[in-house]
């Protein structure tokens, strides 16, 4: 069987700074970044901010190009299927649903946007499935003709959800969908996220700073750090019990946070690399603590470890020996 | 299809107004916009219904009422409210007819000014790149171009007509509407709404013309307002210089010139023209303003 996405050794690079007359530098957004996704599964991907979430999010969408590597949508290669098929099969949820709907359209119709530029449904008919949409998300029926401006966070997150499947997509990618909602919608959103996964037999990569969202919501985890993912299992794996050091420390920033204040930002010592200057060797060796002396020198490989795999030369038995502590990172 | 089961509970009872009803609300209290609004729908008023409200046909001479002055001063006569000129020509019929040329040079213009620079303006701000650069380009060659002197040396290569004027005007005032649409744009573009219609396959003719276009409609309004008093003004100059509307025909700024031998002794022929170019200038920047204030965005709910 086919896995419904896959990604293989991606890599994003953006000049920046470049001018007619200028080099510039180049910002490594992705680098080799490799996972694939199943049918009806919800696989989160965390991380700090700028580490490339949301460029991965808009590679999987077709809408950026990769700079090295390829996107297997349904066993095809992304970059060969239509514009048209691909906006139908897999739909993006934004984190501000401010700036996810455009302030001068209505309610119906901002649903109704992926029908409106198909045009294989008359504008009736697609205002129809928007007012169905609308039923099914939770919004009601006189909001049809409202503005965005008139709604709440909440509801406008709900209509951002109903124009994301009016087209039965298969695969949708949330960046971050309740992050930027009060606390208090964001559980309701989580819910229909859920509720709409069953519904529609939906796959979600699910983007996500909070653990605790992701530990209720996602079957698998992926971690990123700097453009790689440092480790990727079982989401009770990778949240409980993670191997990599920098997952570590993500369970451990999270662990006391008071639920009341929101998001606990992911700050810990030092702050996060130059992305236009990455450290040599593992991104991570300036901030972890158990780093020897391989580390800043070679960028470790993906290692098998149970069901999960994991970057780190702690891992690696060509390297562990090598490693001051290793016998407690052994499991 | 599944059962609704969750009961949403952030719902507002009473839905806060719509836009619509928000920006009727703000002009009603806004004196400046009102009085503007006043101004100009009473040019506009003239200009449509010359024909109908013109007291006397505006090209018709009789001498042998010549400079008759204005009602208010001795001599003057209720047939002729603001007097005649030296063809005995009913000046109130020709500031009447000459409302008809003013609107249509301003608005005419403002239209080929804001369609070439909106354009240029939305395709910069959107495409980036190369295609910004040549508009950037465009832009920074237009302004460094003196406006008028070129309308005037455009105008003795192919006369002063009321469409000749329109076109020059239009082609020379773009600047503004390119730069403030192409700012905007830029704004725009990395809005995830932008991504959103992009994921949904919309093309870019629709990106451009049904999600960016509405958002950055109010800028051009505004612009348009205050490139309209500007494109009244240059033409009421062109034309009292003489390379402008030609006469018999009426334009404010020819009525000023042809008043002008009578500057000591019938001054009402210069002043009157003059302030009626004055008021609509005043109430069209009364209006701009007033429209810059009403559709300003509201803060984010
Ligand atoms: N179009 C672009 N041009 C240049 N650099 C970019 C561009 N888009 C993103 N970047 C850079 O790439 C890096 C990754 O950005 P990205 O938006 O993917 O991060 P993220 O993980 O989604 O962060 P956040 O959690 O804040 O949303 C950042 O350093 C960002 O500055
Ligand atoms: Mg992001």
């Amino acid at each position: 069987m086919t896995a419904l996405l896959e990604a293989r050794d991606l890599s994003v690079i953006f000049p920046i700074g470049r001018t007619l007359f200028r080099a510039g530098q180049s910002l490594r957004a992705l680098n080799n970044v490799q996972f694939s996704l199943e049918r009806g599964e919800v696989l989160a991907l965390v991380g700090e901010s700028g580490c490339g979430k949301s460029t991965l999010a808009k590679v999987l969408l077709g809408i950026q190009a990769p700079t090295a590597g390829e996107v297997f949508f349904d066993g095809r290669p992304l970059a060969d299927q239509s514009r048209r098929d691909l906006a139908r099969r897999v739909q993006p949820i934004f984190q501000d649903p401010y700036s996810s709907l455009n302030p001068r359209h209505t309610i119906a119709d901002l649903i109704a946007l992926p029908l409106f530029v198909r045009r294989e449904v008359s504008t009736a008919q697609a205002r129809a499935e928007a007012r169905e949409m609308m039923g099914l998300v939770g919004l009601p029926r006189r909001l049809e003709h409202a503005y965005p401006g008139q709604l709440s966070g909440g509801q406008r997150q709900r209509v951002a959800i109903a124009r994301a499947l009016v087209t039965r997509p298969e695969l949708v990618i949330c960046d971050e969908p309740t992050s930027a909602l009060d606390v208090s919608v964001q559980a309701q959103i989580l819910n229909l996220l859920q509720e709409m996964k069953e519904t529609f037999d939906l796959t979600y990569l699910f983007i996500s700073h909070d653990l605790s969202t992701v530990r209720h919501f996602s079957d698998r985890v992926a971690v990123m750090y700097l453009g790689q993912i440092v480790e990727i299992g079982a989401t009770a794996d990778v949240i409980d019990r993670p191997l990599h050091p920098y997952a570590q420390k993500l369970k451990n920033a999270v662990l006391p946070a008071d639920p009341s204040r929101g998001l606990p930002p992911l700050r810990f010592d030092g702050g996060f690399p130059d992305p236009t200057n990455p450290p040599p060797g593992c991104p991570f060796h300036p901030r972890c603590p158990d780093a020897f002396e391989i580390c800043p020198r070679l960028r470790p490989d993906r290692i098998a470890q149970g069901a999960s795999q994991v970057a780190c030369h702690l891992y690696d038995p060509r390297h562990r020996a090598a490693a001051p502590d290793h016998s407690a990172k052994e499991t | 299809m599944a059962s609704n089961l969750h009961q949403p509970t952030d719902l507002p009872e009473v839905l806060p107004l719509s836009p619509r009803r928000e920006m009727l609300l703000r002009a009603q209290g806004h004196k400046g916009f009102l009085i503007g609004l006043a101004i100009v729908t009473l040019a506009a008023l003239c200009a449509v219904l010359a024909p109908v409200i013109a007291p006397h046909d505006p090209y018709v001479q009789d001498l042998t009422n010549r400079l008759l002055p204005p009602v208010w001063q001795d001599g003057g006569s209720a047939a002729h409210l603001l007097g005649t000129d030296q063809f005995g020509r009913d000046l109130l019929s020709r500031v009447i007819y000459g409302a008809r040329v003013t609107m249509l040079v301003g608005v005419g213009a403002v239209v080929v000014s804001g369609f070439i620079g909106s354009l240029l303006g939305l395709l910069g701000g959107y495409f980036g790149g190369w295609v910004d650069s040549a508009v950037v380009f465009l832009t920074s060659v237009k302004l460094a171009m003196p406006g008028v002197l070129i309308a005037l040396s455009l105008l003795t290569i192919f006369g002063g007509s009321l469409l000749s004027i329109t076109l020059i005007v239009g082609f020379l005032f773009w600047d503004r509407f390119a730069i403030v649409v192409r700012t905007a744009t830029q704004q725009l573009r990395s809005s995830d709404f932008i991504t959103a219609a992009e994921t949904a396959g919309a093309s870019k003719a629709w990106i451009i013309g049904r999600e960016i276009l509405p958002n950055v409609l109010n800028q051009i309004i505004v612009v348009a307002s205050l490139e309209m008093a500007i494109a009244i003004l240059v033409e009421a100059s062109l034309s009292f210089l003489g390379l402008g509307i030609q006469p018999p025909m009426p334009s404010w700024g020819l009525l000023v010139s042809e008043g002008r031998p009578y500057l000591m002794f019938k001054p009402y022929l210069i002043n009157v023209p003059g302030l009626t170019i004055f008021v609509l200038v005043v109430g069209i920047n009364l209006l701009g303003d007033g429209l810059r204030d009403i559709l300003s965005p509201r803060g984010r709910a």
